[in-house]
């Protein structure tokens, strides 16, 4: 399979004065699984569709392999039918009138195959998608998870070099969207299709991608593989949107030479300038809770570690462990923050929250990752 | 509890009591007047079939000319007005909802205009033009201009076609448009995805998927054809061009009431049977509501053709709103009918009576008898409207409530028989019925209380249909939550139900008012001299040769009926998602 890559250069595209997306850079190797995501109204389906040829950028270039297929600086535009590209909808923009072996057939008459051929394609889709039996069927006769399936094999079908969904999970329910999701995955393996796909669930970019980007407010926050992304975030925002708990952040400033949150203090002499004020950063499998009673000494608690004393709010059974929700400070100063125990802690009880002597990074106000 | 005193409870419910209240009017209304046209047609004791009315109209010398032909022309008419008005509607619809005209909202507003002007404005503007000299009285515009106009463009099936179908194009272009704009921009453009080329996703695709619109706007005009009075009156009774509602309304208003009968049962059966088929074919098979949201339509770039485009859409809209709007308005101004030569003159809106000019009948507002049916047809609308409405909320409620489904099946069924029964058909049912009087009621011949019974049983279909609308979109929890606090039904119908539908509940008799004044053929004939009707007057006065004034009321009911339809759509938030 040839697959191809996806360059997007300095992309922009605004609507009048309303700009969606500013100045995107994405170099995408060929036959990976781009996952675009951000909370709605980021733009991130408006960029999945200047990919599809669907919108014309207004600034910038999207190339795929070495050729361009839109220029937004000169108006250039190859049509989104000559781009060999397959999209999955999220309405799955099944044509109503025509069968389940009509929807995945029709690209194929349209690309003028031979019949044999065709309805070979069309067979072997649908025994993959696991569908062959509602092949006679009408959208209409379906459930949304088999429609969803309906949807992939007509986009499949025809072998498109890049394949690309928006959010094609979101009319699912949750078992649903877990099973397909997986299916996705072996679509995407089996036809080797460079895959671009849009969600505003991190869950999901996480299982799926080989390459996530995270957009906010039009622009690119990060663009990474989910372990860079995870491990290394480079601004507030990706640091709060990934990972199940998020990392927990907290605001700080430096005063006395220290850095403190309210009136805990998180570090002694951090090397920011006095006056600062900062986000920082802990990931929520680094603190430790103990009992109210109990001391603070231990391995990961040097004599100075902060212990504040917290009330549980929730605590969800995960994996084996705990995620806990805990409120940090009374009244209205209070902070919900959610980490991972491993031990059970009670509902309801006041427990020690250590927190981790150094913070994982921080951040300046603006968001932007502040390099030690 | 025991099953006896639950039982009780039921059925001395108020729920139970207003079922019953609703079921009685409405078997008045809508099944009394069928029931007793049924009757009325059928041999009494000591008479058999073949003295009857049937064998007349259906296998007689006489039946060629009183049902086979106007069966055949009103077929025709209906045919013609069904394929055109679908391709114009469609035509337009596609224009508004996928191309990249410039104005196309303009348009979009323009073509759902025709449909609230009164269906006789056209054929009347249409005399204005094309009338020419067969039958006497003042020759249209263009004749008087000293052009020859062919007999059938000025009478008969293609005249009276083409007016219908300017009428109705509006209604197919509502249903289409809104499919159209339902399939959303996804389903064309996973079709464009694949390299097929404009023309084929608009056949294959597009086309297709809007089949059931199609469809159904096809229906809907053919029974709209089938059953209209008021073109064939003015464009064809002239020639004896008849059709089955022009027939039986000579039978009826001649005297030959059973024939008259017999014919309104046969044009109930075409319209019944075309209209249920039509709602047979399209229940349960709206394509446009799948899953997921609908996104928005993708507009399609017409390049080289859209200049053709654009005047094709421009003319359709010019002919069938702007001018005919334009030539009543500037008749009604003329000295002499349809003449622009003779000079202009305010008398026939202003001028006192002049026995040299139109037999000495004043301007309309000076002439008594215009104020005297101005009256009485806004007291008419007023109270049909609330009569419509009262008992369509009534009904929509219990329908929503009882637990007993025979009853709630029966509300509904009655109230949609009125559908299927053109207006004119219903109109003899009820002189039929209240003609003579019956049981405890007296004849209400001659009265306005026919013209208020007949007009909530023509209406409430529509009725019935926008209050179940409206109170379907208040949850159920609401008026439970009411229960619980312990509030009773009539407090909960007025103090949650009722508000909280308001809006719909009031566009929707705004719009059966606009119905009721600008129709003819449900009251053309009930009303009588001492129950003067707007629409009947206009037609009494165009059938007499008085043009200006005929087209100065027509203008008349015009603005009141557009300015009514518009402050309802805003009232009920119609949407219009071709618009956006």
């Amino acid at each position: 399979m040839n697959a191809l890559s996806i360059t997007l250069e300095g992309l922009g595209k605004s609507f009048g004065k309303q700009t969606a997306v500013e100045d995107l850079d994405i170099a995408l190797p060929a036959g990976s699984f781009l996952v675009l995501l951000g909370p709605s109204g980021c733009g991130k389906t408006t960029t999945l569709r200047m990919i599809a040829g669907l919108e014309d950028p207004t600034a910038g270039q999207i190339r795929f392999g070495d050729t361009t297929v839109a220029n937004g600086d000169t108006g250039a535009s190859l049509p989104a039918e000559k781009r060999g590209l397959g999209m999955v909808f999220q309405s799955y923009a099944l044509w109503p009138h025509m069968t389940v072996q009509a929807n995945v057939e029709w690209p194929l008459k349209v690309d003028r195959w031979n019949p044999s051929d065709r309805r070979a394609r069309t067979s072997e889709v649908l025994r993959m998608l696991g569908i062959e039996q509602l092949a006679h069927r009408y959208p209409a006769q379906l459930s949304g998870g088999q429609q969803q399936r309906v949807a992939i094999a007509r986009t499949i079908a025809p072998r498109p070099h890049v394949l690309l969904f928006d959010e094609p999970l979101s009319n699912l329910d949750a078992r649903l969207r877990v099973e397909t999701r997986s299916e996705l995955m072996e679509v995407h393996r089996a036809s080797g299709a460079t895959s671009v796909y849009v969600t505003h669930d991190q869950t999901e970019a996480l299982a799926m991608a080989t390459h996530i980007a995270v957009m906010k407010d039009g622009r690119l926050e990060q663009f990474g593989t989910p372990e860079e992304l995870l491990q290394d975030p480079q601004t507030a925002f990706v640091a709060e949107f990934l990972g199940s708990p998020a990392a927990v952040l907290m605001e700080g400033h430096v005063r006395d030479g220290a850095l403190r949150a309210d009136d805990l203090v998180l570090q002694n002499n951090p090397s920011l300038p006095e006056g600062a004020d900062v986000q920082v950063m802990y990931r929520p499998e680094r603190f430790r809770l103990i009992p109210a009673g109990e001391t603070t000494a231990g391995e990961d608690s040097p004599s100075v570690a902060p212990a504040p004393e917290v009330l549980v709010l929730e605590s969800t059974p995960s994996a084996g462990r705990y995620v806990v929700t805990v409120r940090l400070g009374e009244g209205l100063g209070s902070r919900r923050l959610s980490l991972v125990s491993d031990r059970r802690v009670l509902v309801n009880s006041w427990v020690r929250m250590i927190i981790p002597a150094t913070p994982d990074a921080l951040f300046s106000s603006d968001g932007s990752r502040i390099h030690a | 509890m025991s099953a006896r005193t639950f039982t009780a409870r039921h059925l001395l419910s108020p729920t139970t009591l207003l079922a019953v209240v609703v079921l009685v009017v409405l078997g008045v209304l809508v099944a009394a007047p069928l029931a007793s046209l049924i009757s009325s047609t059928t041999p009494r004791a000591g008479e058999s079939w073949s003295d009857g009315a049937w064998l007349d109209v259906l296998a007689s010398p006489m039946s060629e000319n009183l049902f086979w032909t106007p069966l055949q022309n009103s077929l025709l008419v209906a045919l013609g007005t069904a394929l055109l008005s679908t391709v114009i509607g469609g035509f337009l619809a596609w224009v508004v909802v996928l191309s990249n005209i410039r104005g196309r909202k303009v348009i979009g507003v323009l073509a759902t205009l025709p449909f609230a002007l009164p269906s006789f404005a056209i054929a009347l503007a249409w005399t204005s033009i094309f009338r020419n000299d067969r039958v006497g009285g003042s020759p249209g515009l263009l004749a008087s201009l000293g052009i020859d106009i062919p007999d059938f463009l000025a009478w008969g099936a293609l005249p009276v076609t083409l007016t219908l179908v300017a009428h109705y194009f509006s209604l197919s272009f509502v249903l289409i448009a809104a499919a159209l704009a339902g399939l959303g921009g996804d389903l064309l453009a996973a079709a464009e995805l694949t390299g097929a080329s404009k023309r084929r996703v608009a056949l294959q695709i597009a086309l297709p998927a809007v089949r059931p619109a199609l469809l159904s706007s096809f229906l809907l005009a053919f029974a709209e054809g089938v059953s209209n009075f008021a073109s064939p009156a003015l464009l064809g009774l002239p020639v004896r061009f008849q059709t089955l509602s022009t027939r039986l309304y000579g039978a009826i208003s001649t005297g030959d009431v059973e024939r008259g009968y017999a014919l309104s049962l046969l044009l109930v059966s075409v319209a019944a049977v075309v209209l249920f088929l039509g709602n047979r074919a399209t229940r349960g098979r709206s394509f446009a509501v799948i899953t997921g949201k609908a996104s928005r339509p993708r507009v399609i770039d017409l390049k080289a053709w859209k200049l053709p485009v654009t005047v094709l859409s421009w003319l359709i809209i010019a002919a069938t709103t702007i001018a005919p709007l334009l030539v009543l308005t500037a008749t009604t101004f003329s000295r002499r009918a349809n003449r622009f030569d003779d000079g202009f003159t305010l008398h026939y809106w202003l001028g006192e009576s002049d026995p040299g000019i139109s037999q000495g009948m004043a301007g309309v507002f000076r002439n008594s008898q215009l104020l005297t049916a101005t009256t009485t047809t806004l007291t008419l609308g007023v109270s049909v409207a609330a009569g419509a409405v009262l008992l369509g909320v009534l009904g929509a409620y219990v329908a929503r409530r009882t637990r007993i489904t025979p009853v709630a099946a029966s509300i509904g069924f009655l109230s949609y028989v009125p559908f299927l029964i053109p207006g004119i058909a219903l109109g003899a049912a009820f002189i039929a019925l209240f003609g003579t009087g019956f049981g405890p009621f007296p004849s209400l011949y001659g009265s306005f209380a026919i013209l208020v019974l007949a007009g909530i049983a023509g209406s409430i279909p529509y009725a019935f249909q926008t209050a179940k609308s409206s109170l379907g979109q208040i949850s159920g929890e609401l008026e439970e939550a009411a229960v619980i606090a312990g509030a009773g039904t009539g407090r909960r119908i007025a103090r949650i139900l009722l508000p909280l539908s308001a809006r719909g509940v009031v566009g929707g008799a705004m719009l059966v008012f606009v119905t009721v004044i600008r129709d003819l053929s449900l009251v053309v004939l009930l009303v009588t001299p001492a129950t003067p009707l707007l629409a009947v007057e206009t037609f009494r006065y165009a059938s007499e040769g008085f043009t200006q004034h005929a087209n100065a009321i027509t203008l008349i009911i015009a603005v009141v009926s557009v300015t009514a339809t518009i402050l309802a759509r805003r009232l009920q938030g119609t949407q219009r998602p071709w618009a956006n």
